[in-house]
């Protein structure tokens, strides 16, 4: 599942519209919107909001190693070498206020550079520029990975910021930097589309494979013990090319009524898949 | 889908000022570099992926501060050296065996490279007179929980430490390797204290379980060129995997090795059956759902997860007994 977030409403204005999503009418202090796979939430401004809006997108998400979080915003440019409008990936997050630092996984191929990004408590002003180490400035990044890296890996968590200042700006620039937020959308918004989910789950047995199995554990009334012995066992025989587990289906017409009859059965399927 | 191999390299601060991490980030010039300030904020992260970082592994540059040198592991052999010691100068391994240990025992699918190779010297220098057995040399492994001359072109860390070990008369190092990389050491002088041991597998179980590593018959081209050129060779025939068949599988590519390879030529071949930590078992077992080793029958003993006793030594004797056709017994070291 894609979990999207953002601290503006205008952020997600373009996500929105791109990724057909739906506004969740019972979601009102942290607004939601979703589409089946997909979960943006808009968390406001500052990295404690952030945070919050973070746990709360894995709470309604549910499995967080099925899920891949995306971050995206706008930021102010603290280096020249980045343009106006231009969207880039963050390799590293500092987080202004304690000082540590962290590190987002980039392994995936994306059309866009990567930058350092600082993630300040306060807006930053023009004149710290020449002071500041990193590429971009914003106010949310390092509260969502802080958040995130509870529940999920660095891998499963990509930062997009689009710079829209220099942090020099008056509040009759915004609307000329919701503006340059929204023209690089086609530069981010296929990644959204197209990002594939990692498998972390490492799954052996298909959920078809797991659900028969859970049937013949509550059938059979095997123990917890046996019924992990089992599930192991299935997997080494799938992982070793066995290619289905149809061949227990008549094993399940036994309904045993006595424990040592029950232990026969499980230690005959155990030998037919240790084969 | 994914980066490139070595996109990124992180570097440590201070890293930048030791001359072998200008040659690597020369050499990888298109790499985008990151700054950090310890590698651990990086190699030791919390809640990695390795199999899916090896897809991707970037590259960490760091300065070694402390243990530039360790006492031999009781899952290693000796081959009869007494101040048996290995270092570390690299964390993690260019390729992706399923076999290996290093799955389970680090954290990251990352590599480190440790860039001092000047503090790593003194180290030695240092391990070299105190050594317990002041008669006999220091042998120390270079290049167990890595593989440097598969990196060579790019970390040249095997020539430098040959030239190291040409200037210290008690010490012998052994560079173990899968790679068949002639053309980066083949302006190095041949050194006679510096054993180059290729881990060589018969081609199905190179395939099957060696990933991103050449093919057998690479290696034993490259094996050869070394030999010619005056190399001390070391074969290892180690882990010695229980696929099906493997009698016949090990003991024709055995034969077939030394129809290519002359064996009075060779130093030495060690063999031994795949053995690894348990707990580096446990940890691997779960990560890795591709690979039908963690799912065979094993024995644990003394904290390590291996074949049964006797069938251990039946492989081995039955191997052994291949070997003993090419090689007198002294020449084969056996870890049961």
């Amino acid at each position: 599942m894609k979990l999207i977030l953002t601290a503006l409403r205008q952020e997600a204005r373009p996500i929105i519209e791109g990724l057909e999503l739906k506004h969740d009418p019972a979601s009102r202090k942290i607004p939601v919107y979703a589409r089946e796979g997909t979960l943006l939430v808009v968390s406001g401004i500052g990295k404690l909001y952030a945070a919050v809006a973070t746990a709360h997108a894995y709470h309604i998400a549910g499995q967080p190693e099925n899920c891949h979080l995306f971050n995206i915003g706008m930021c102010g440019g603290a280096t020249d070498n980045v343009q106006l409008g231009q969207a880039l990936r963050i390799h590293k997050i500092w987080d202004a206020a304690n000082g540590r630092e962290y590190f987002p996984d980039i392994l995936l191929e994306m059309p866009l550079e990567d930058a350092s990004l600082g993630t300040f408590d306060k807006p930053v002003k023009a004149s710290n520029r020449p002071n500041l180490t990193c590429d971009l400035v914003d106010m949310e990044a390092s509260g969502i990975f802080q958040a995130a890296h509870l529940f999920m890996s660095p891998l499963q968590m990509t930062f997009i910021k689009v710079v829209t200042d220099y942090l020099s700006f008056t509040p009759g620039d915004y609307p000329e930097m919701i503006r340059y937020f929204e023209e690089s959308a086609e530069s981010w918004l296929p990644i959204l589309k197209e990002t594939v989910d990692l498998d972390l789950m490492n799954r052996v047995l298909s959920s078809d494979q797991e659900r028969f199995l859970s049937e013949v554990v509550k059938e059979m009334r095997f123990t917890k013990t046996q019924s992990l012995q089992l599930m192991e066992a299935a997997a080494g025989y799938v992982v070793r090319g066995g290619k289905d587990l149809e061949f227990f289906k008549p094993v399940l017409k036994i309904r045993p009524k006595h424990k040592s009859v029950r232990n026969e059965v499980f230690n005959s399927m155990l030998k037919d898949l240790n084969r | 889908m994914w980066l490139r191999r070595y996109s990124h390299i992180y570097l440590e601060e201070g890293a930048e000022d030791f001359e072998l991490a200008q040659t690597v980030l020369r050499k990888l010039g298109k790499a985008t570099v990151v700054r950090i300030r310890n590698y651990k904020d990086i190699f030791a992260r919390p809640g990695q992926n390795f199999q899916l970082q090896k897809q991707s592994p970037k590259l960490i540059l760091a300065r070694k501060k402390a243990n530039f040198i360790y006492k031999g592991s009781m899952a290693s052999q000796d081959f009869g050296y007494k101040n048996f010691y290995y270092n570390t100068l690299q964390l993690n391994c260019v390729y992706n065996c399923d076999y290996c240990y290093l799955q389970g025992m680090y954290p990251s699918g990352n590599s480190v490279v440790f860039i001092n190779d000047c503090d790593f010297f003194e180290h030695t220098r240092q391990a070299i007179k105190s050594r317990p057995f002041p008669k006999e040399p220091l042998y120390l492994c270079i290049s167990y929980d890595t593989d440097l001359l598969a990196m060579e072109s790019f970390i040249p860390y095997t020539s430098r430490f040959v030239e190291f070990t040409r200037s210290e008369k008690d010490l012998v190092i052994e560079v173990r390797t899968k790679s068949a990389n002639w053309s980066s050491m083949a302006n190095v002088e041949p050194n006679h204290r510096c054993i180059l041991a290729w881990t060589l597998s018969p081609p199905s179980v190179a395939a099957k379980y060696e990933k991103l590593t050449p093919p057998p018959e690479k290696r034993i081209v490259t094996i050869n060129r070394y030999l010619e050129r005056g190399w001390p060779i070391r074969l290892c025939f180690d882990p010695v995997l229980q696929v099906e068949n493997w009698e016949q599988i090990y003991g024709d590519f055995m034969r077939f090795v030394f129809a290519k390879i002359p064996a009075s030529q060779i130093c030495d071949v060690s063999l031994g059956v795949f053995r690894m930590n348990s707990d580096y078992f446990k940890r691997i077992k779960k990560q890795r759902t591709d690979s039908d080793l963690f799912y065979r029958p094993y024995e644990k003993q003394n904290s390590f997860v291996s074949y049964p006793e006797g069938q251990r030594q039946q492989m081995m004797e039955t191997l052994k007994l291949v070997l003993q056709e090419f090689l007198p017994p002294e020449k084969v070291e056996v870890w049961l």
